[in-house]
């Protein structure tokens, strides 16, 4: 039945089925703090310990969990290590803590992180598990810094706080506002899919 | 082939003489009396704005549009010239021609071009630099001297802020609306177009003729721009009558970009409703929203949003008025039973199965199920707990230091603060013995260099709209009135909400010495008492929340501060003596 081999279940994750830009999981993180490439850096590093952590623990005691409660044992699950990365943020990075405010708790309700519990992490090994869940890590750290580097480099002419054009830039202020996170995502995927038709019709001539 | 007397051809067989290519030429040509009078009015620099807007078009329909060729049916340059005319003089040309793009590319193209998209293309590009540079879109540089001066810094370098000009013009509705002596600009300025305002909004005669030109020739619904301005009309007349508005009926039609949007921007035949009595539905969404905003929005005008919200209701209202076809049943709901050829009579619900096969699966014990739960749970409080214990103190000590600063800066001219318990009804330094600081409620209060009393810090948390606010503000009770607010803790929406600590217009309020027990008003709405906050637009609740919070806090202290407040403890004053 085995089809994909532990190297493919790491690599997936990162771009050919990224969580973000390929599957449109965990969209509300995504377009909500990504308003610069700082905010979207810690919101990567606390999912990517909450997924890592809960894949281990989940398909460690994937045979003692009855199918019957395994949602409610998985939201625990990561719930808990949701409130390990909110109490540890806050007590190590206090600024980042209240700038994500809310979010860090959102975690829990990220579907890309109870999807992998799901789809993955129930029915293979505790490694497999581990490497699955980096990689998705790794492709939600990399859209959401693709996100966030392009708000923050039009919405106010900056990369991770250090000033790209000067004193005299003109910041587009829609980048930095909600709207901002829609276009630039539908941006990137419209882009994305522009490359892909390209591709398919190479492939086909 | 020889000539025949019968020929066959397939349908269509009457061809219209008309083309895209032939009526979006006849729009332009009847924008130019407008282009013209912009240009006549605000100087050389207009003809720039408006060519800039048309490059950024052609160009994003040359580079990304579907078919080649299509930049010649000159719908791009219709798009790039409404565009240009929405926007202000001394507008920066690489932002005009951003904007032009812009709309193209994200109003028209990815729609799948000419006839697919929803939303009209130059309001879009409006509606992105808006959004974008709102700063520079509502800028209104007073006339030139002489009328070959360019206005405004509209050569500004690509990416960088124009310079800003010293001297500002206000629009007739801005005038109107925020202006500290507003007047209603004369209707006969505002007919020809020798006001302030948007480069082809100004001269409603000129856009009326233009107007009147496409209709007559069939290029133009005349029900959609006749609709807005009934609808306009009527409701700016009634809500002018019953005193709500400042904005006679006469005034909002002639003035902003009503009859530009209305004339050339509703009417988008793409855009726009295919029925008249769709039309009629459309022009009145658009007269109604057009009211509202001008009258109760954050902004002087909104004929762009009122458009933009009603081009999406489009495909709503051609459903609603979709002619009955000739021959066909009424859609009334009458159901007819259907036979089949057998004669039975056939339902249109559908089947219900009857049976599932759900497959057999191990019953699992409930015990089971609780205590797998249990147990989860469990092991996750502790896993909780542990680091709790370790993260306690680190967070502890942090918020030690984030409060001693908050309480300096809402205390302005503190040079040391004491803290102090309410043990009873008295103020204490020390805690009774055996006692937590967390069981008793405190207060800081602040000295001056010389050891005089500044005021009182206080911290009180209490719901906000999401969640516990928690905040600290100074309080003189020799004057009676604030020294200032900060917010410590608050999970409040970003973006709306949490503007109680981010909007530095609303926290300044608090330091310039309101009188409590404090008022949370609407902006703007205020009558100037020392006891008003203007609230945060589209905050109401945190607004309150706040306010809330200081007058119960101060409910709540005022008998023991009534009492008298110890005066610098001696240590203190040594310590400062030494420095």
């Amino acid at each position: 039945m085995r089809t994909t081999t532990p190297s493919q279940d790491f690599i997936r994750g990162i771009w050919i089925e990224n969580p973000v830009l390929v599957q449109m999981l965990g969209l509300c993180p995504a377009l909500a703090v990504t308003n610069s490439v700082k905010n979207a850096l810690a919101m990567s590093a606390a999912t990517f310990f909450v997924i890592c952590c809960s894949s281990v623990l989940i398909s460690s005691c994937k045979r003692l969990i009855p199918t019957e409660v395994r949602i409610a044992a998985y939201i625990l699950v990561i719930a808990s290590f949701v409130t390990l990365a909110d109490m540890l943020l806050q007590a190590y990075s206090p600024v980042q803590h209240k700038e994500l405010g809310a979010f860090i708790a959102l975690i829990v309700v990220n579907c890309m992180i109870l999807g992998r519990q799901e789809a993955f992490s129930a029915k293979n090994t505790v490694l497999r598990s581990l490497l699955d869940a980096a990689g998705t890590g790794i492709g939600f750290t990399i859209a959401l810094v693709m996100l966030g580097g392009f708000r923050e480099i039009l919405g106010t002419g900056t990369f991770l706080e250090i000033p790209l054009f000067g004193a005299n830039f003109e910041p587009w202020v829609v980048m930095v506002l909600p709207a901002g996170g829609f276009l630039t995502l539908g941006f990137i995927l419209l882009a994305m899919g522009f490359f892909e038709a390209r591709k398919i019709a190479k492939k086909s001539s | 082939m020889t000539d025949s007397i019968v020929r066959v051809t397939a349908s269509p067989h009457l061809r219209s003489t008309e083309s895209t290519t032939k009526i979006m030429w006849s729009v332009v040509i009847s924008l130019l009396p407008v282009v013209a009078s912009s240009v006549f009015f605000f100087g050389p620099g207009a003809l720039f704005i408006l060519l800039a807007c048309c490059a950024g078009c052609l160009l994003a329909e040359r580079c990304f549009g579907s078919r080649p060729g299509s930049i010649a049916d000159g719908s791009a340059m219709i798009t790039g010239l409404l565009l240009g005319l929405t926007l202000p003089p001394g507008f920066p040309l690489w932002m005009a021609f951003l904007g032009g793009a812009f709309g193209m590319v994200f109003g028209k193209i990815i729609f799948g071009g000419l006839g697919q998209n929803i939303f009209n293309p130059s309001l879009v590009g409006r509606a992105f630099l808006q959004a974008a540079f709102p700063v520079a879109i509502t800028t209104w540089p007073a006339k030139p001297e002489h009328w070959s001066m360019f206005q405004g810094d509209i050569f500004a370098v690509p990416l960088f802020s124009p310079a800003m000009d010293a001297v500002t013009e206000a629009t007739p509705l801005g005038n109107l609306k925020f202006g500290d002596d507003p007047i209603v600009t004369p209707i006969f300025d505002l007919f020809f177009g020798t006001t302030g305002g948007s480069l082809g909004e100004t001269s409603a005669l000129l856009l009326l003729l233009g107007g009147l030109y496409l209709a007559l020739r069939g290029h133009l619904n005349w029900h959609i721009p006749v609709s807005i301005f009934v609808s306009v009309f009527l409701f700016s007349g009634l809500f002018f009558t019953l005193g709500i508005s400042p904005f006679p009926p006469l005034f909002m039609l002639f003035s902003g970009g009503l009859m530009l949007g209305a004339i050339y921007m509703a009417t988008d035949m793409v855009t726009s409703p295919v029925t008249n009595r769709g039309c009629w539905i459309f022009g009145f969404g658009i007269g109604l929203l057009v009211t509202l905003i001008r009258i109760w929005g954050g902004l002087p005008e909104g004929v762009m949003y009122a458009i933009l919200l009603m081009n999406a209701m489009v495909p709503f209202i051609d459903r609603a008025t979709q002619p009955q076809l000739f021959g066909s049943t009424p859609k009334d709901g009458s159901k007819k039973e259907v036979r089949a050829p057998t004669g039975e009579v056939l339902s249109d619900e559908f089947p219900v199965p009857v049976s599932v096969q759900v497959p057999e699966r191990e019953e699992v014990s409930t015990f089971k199920l609780i205590a797998t739960l249990a147990l989860t749970g469990a092991l996750a409080g502790l896993l909780i707990a542990l680091v709790d214990q370790h993260t306690r103190p680190v967070i502890d000590k942090y918020r030690a230091e984030q409060l001693q600063k908050a309480v300096y800066e809402v205390l302005p001219g503190t040079a040391s603060y004491t803290t102090y318990y309410r043990v009873g009804e008295v103020l204490s330094p020390t805690l009774p013995e055996a006692a937590t600081a967390s069981e008793y409620k405190r207060v800081h209060i602040g000295y001056d260099v010389a050891g005089q009393i500044k005021g009182v810090a206080i911290e009180r948390g209490e719901p906000g709209f999401q969640d516990v606010i928690q905040l600290i503000f100074g309080y003189d009770p020799q004057t009676a009135t604030l020294l200032g607010m900060k917010v410590l803790e608050s999970k409040e929406t970003p973006g709306l909400g949490d503007k109680i600590f981010k909007d530095q217009a609303f926290v300044d309020q608090f330091f310039t010495g309101p009188r409590p027990p404090l008022a949370a008003v609407k902006a703007g709405a205020g009558k100037g008492r020392a006891n008003e906050i203007d609230a945060i637009t589209g905050a109401t609740i945190s607004s309150e929340a706040v306010v809330d919070i200081i007058n119960h806090a101060l409910q709540e202290w005022m008998p023991v501060l009534d009492r008298g407040i110890p005066r610098a403890p001696l240590d203190s004053l040594d310590e400062e003596a030494k420095r």
